[in-house]
């Protein structure tokens, strides 16, 4: 006599997504959510003015009312840091923004048409990649003036070659698949064929360049920020931040230089680690 | 034959991409708002007689093209202009900087290469605790910008060790090096975690494959299967990279140069940019760029002669 045991659970299944990333890649992609929550109320959060100066409590250490302790005028490094997380996210991501809504139909073009107009474009990006971006900023910034607007629309320009180059090696294989051939034969036009099916099919690719990307970005523009050219003083932002605490460094006040520093860092690396888990691969990123 | 027109491809592209690049400096003064003689004067108010020299100088009164053609003459020739600020000739005041510049650079990439590879060959051989630790220091070396770990290195080193000197470049050789130990250290951080990154994978990927099971099978000691059969192939792709990294480098010292008050090129563009002195930003800009680009095709050509098995585009075959 046999016992049918009743079948055992199956184990529920994760989402796609959820086993894509593993658990690092998960950890990454909370820290971004969190910095992004942080950036969006951050007017809310801040428990002080970042801007209010002190000059009784300048350099104070820790405590209830300033938890991180105060800058070389006495104003709140954590109010600072919450508020300033704003221009260090939303500037790489206007700039990505930027790069893949000129590099993608670009690219997806010049895959489409091929022959001498695909070279010239692409010789175009190649031009384009001999541009450092920070050297493309500074040139912009030297001629329309210091801020952050000409320092994204040079970095737009200037970051657009790399998502361009990966979209299109990606989509002149994607065109030569069969079932683009069968949407031809159905009459479909080569607009319908490249925005409803080659770019949907070519969206995680991009967004994982683009994940990237907004690490770079975020370096370059903390940078144009350090050399006094991007956002400016007395404005809340990390890469200011660690400019304006360098001169207190040697005084033996690092704290704020620091602090910005780590967020900086932090961010770019959850970036990065979920840009390469995005592209499923344990292959090194594509530096910028 | 093979190398040779490739290596000629290379440099009529080569000679494009520098051609578009003044093309595009010198457009710059007219993309600005207002017009070039503002930009060039940094809005300046001059006398009445320096503008019409400056005018003659960059010919603007004439048509752009002919303009362009006149001042691209001039650069060829190494005359840059005159710096507003300092009235004095462009090139006599970038020509006395480009050595802190280069000197920074090249200890970077020296840094780069050795420590990039070390740490990259150690970390694929050393399977474990410390592959882990060396995947996990790269990941944060790559996310570090070079500022950040000045600050770091700035708190460490100077404050609490007094080893290094947190300013300036220092003169003669040894000082210099003492100096710019430091800015090179920040400078090379990233790039070195990521040739190390890139030089794990290679070492693995050559681990793993036939020849070397083979290699071993034969009895050849160890070393000699890592040093002749693992390194000697993994090195290859690792060399365009270490070099494409190299040609980084000179668009990362003008942040480095800033955060350690070092007096290269790159402090000299900023402090420009700042005075709005036009004619130097222009000089040191497509300086730096033109470096850039001739450090990248000498690393694609040099990989073309390293490599026998590279495919070259535009060359037959």
């Amino acid at each position: 006599m046999s016992v049918l045991s009743p079948p055992a659970p199956l184990p529920r299944a994760r989402p796609v997504v959820v086993r894509r990333l593993g658990p690092l890649g998960l950890a990454c992609a909370a820290v971004i959510a969190a910095l992004a929550a942080i950036a969006i109320f951050a007017p809310a959060i801040a428990p002080r003015d970042p801007n209010a100066v002190d000059l009784l409590h300048t350099f104070a250490g820790p405590s209830l009312s300033h938890p991180l302790g105060t800058d070389d005028t006495g104003r709140d490094l954590l109010s600072r840091l919450i508020v300033g997380s704003r221009t260090s996210m939303l500037g790489p991501l206007l700039v990505v923004t930027m790069s893949v809504s000129l590099g993608v139909p670009l690219a997806l073009a010049s895959a489409w048409i091929k022959g001498p107009a695909d070279a010239l474009i692409s010789r175009l990006l190649d031009v384009l990649f001999a541009f450092p971006g920070v050297l493309l900023a500074i040139l912009a910034i030297s001629l329309f003036g210091a801020g952050l607007p000409s320092a994204v629309v040079a970095l737009g320009l200037a970051h657009m070659p790399y998502i361009a180059r990966v979209t299109r090696a990606a989509a002149i294989r994607e065109r030569e698949l069969p079932y683009v051939a069968a949407l031809r034969v159905h009459g479909f036009s080569a607009m319908q064929i490249c925005w409803r099916h080659l770019l949907p099919n070519l969206g995680s690719l991009i967004i994982a360049q683009a994940t990237v990307s907004f690490g770079y970005v975020m370096v370059d523009l903390a940078a144009i920020s350090f050399l006094g050219l991007g956002v400016q003083p007395p404005s809340a932002d990390w890469g200011v931040m660690i400019a304006s605490g360098e001169p207190s460094i040697l005084e033996g006040h690092p704290q704020q230089s620091l602090y910005a520093g780590i967020l900086i860092v932090m961010t770019v690396c959850a970036f990065t680690i979920l840009g390469e888990r995005f592209t499923d691969s344990d292959r090194v990123p594509v530096v910028s | 034959m093979r190398v040779i027109s490739f290596a000629a491809s290379r440099l009529a592209g080569l000679a494009v991409t520098l051609l578009v690049t003044s093309f595009v400096v010198y457009g710059a003064l007219y993309l600005a708002p207002g017009n070039p003689i503002a930009v060039l004067t940094g809005g300046r108010p001059l006398p009445p007689r320096t503008i019409t020299a400056i005018e003659a100088e960059y010919g603007l009164n004439r048509p752009f093209f002919l303009s362009y053609t006149n001042w691209l003459g001039k650069v060829i020739q190494g005359d840059f202009g005159k710096s507003i600020v300092f009235r004095e000739n462009v090139l006599s005041l970038i020509t006395a900087r480009v050595g802190t510049t280069a000197f920074l650079v090249a200890y970077a990439a020296l840094l780069i290469i050795l420590f990039g590879v070390v740490l990259g060959v150690v970390s694929a051989l050393r399977k474990g605790p410390t592959d882990t630790a060396i995947l996990a220091g790269t990941t944060v070396g790559i996310a570090t910008p070079s500022f950040v770990a000045a600050i770091v290195m700035i708190s460490v080193f100077t404050l609490g060790l007094h080893w290094f000197p947190a300013i300036g470049a220092g003169t003669g050789f040894t000082d210099r090096l003492w100096h710019l130990t430091m800015p090179s250290a920040a400078l090379a951080l990233a790039g070195t975690a990521y040739v190390a990154r890139l030089t794990r994978a290679a070492a693995n990927e050559e681990l793993a494959r036939e020849h070397v099971d083979t290699a071993r099978s034969r009895g050849i000691p160890e070393p000699l299967v890592v040093q002749r059969h693992v390194l000697r192939n993994a090195l290859i792709p690792v060399t365009t990279v270490a070099g494409l990294t190299v040609a980084g480098l000179i668009a990362g010292s003008v942040v480095v140069e800033n955060a350690f008050a070092v007096n290269g090129l790159g402090s000299y563009l900023v402090t420009s940019v700042q005075q709005k002195d036009f004619p130097v930003v222009q000089a040191i800009t497509l300086l730096l760029v033109a470096a850039f680009v001739v450090v990248n095709t000498v690393v694609d050509i040099l990989y073309a002669v390293i490599d026998p098995r590279v495919k070259m585009s535009g060359a037959d075959r």
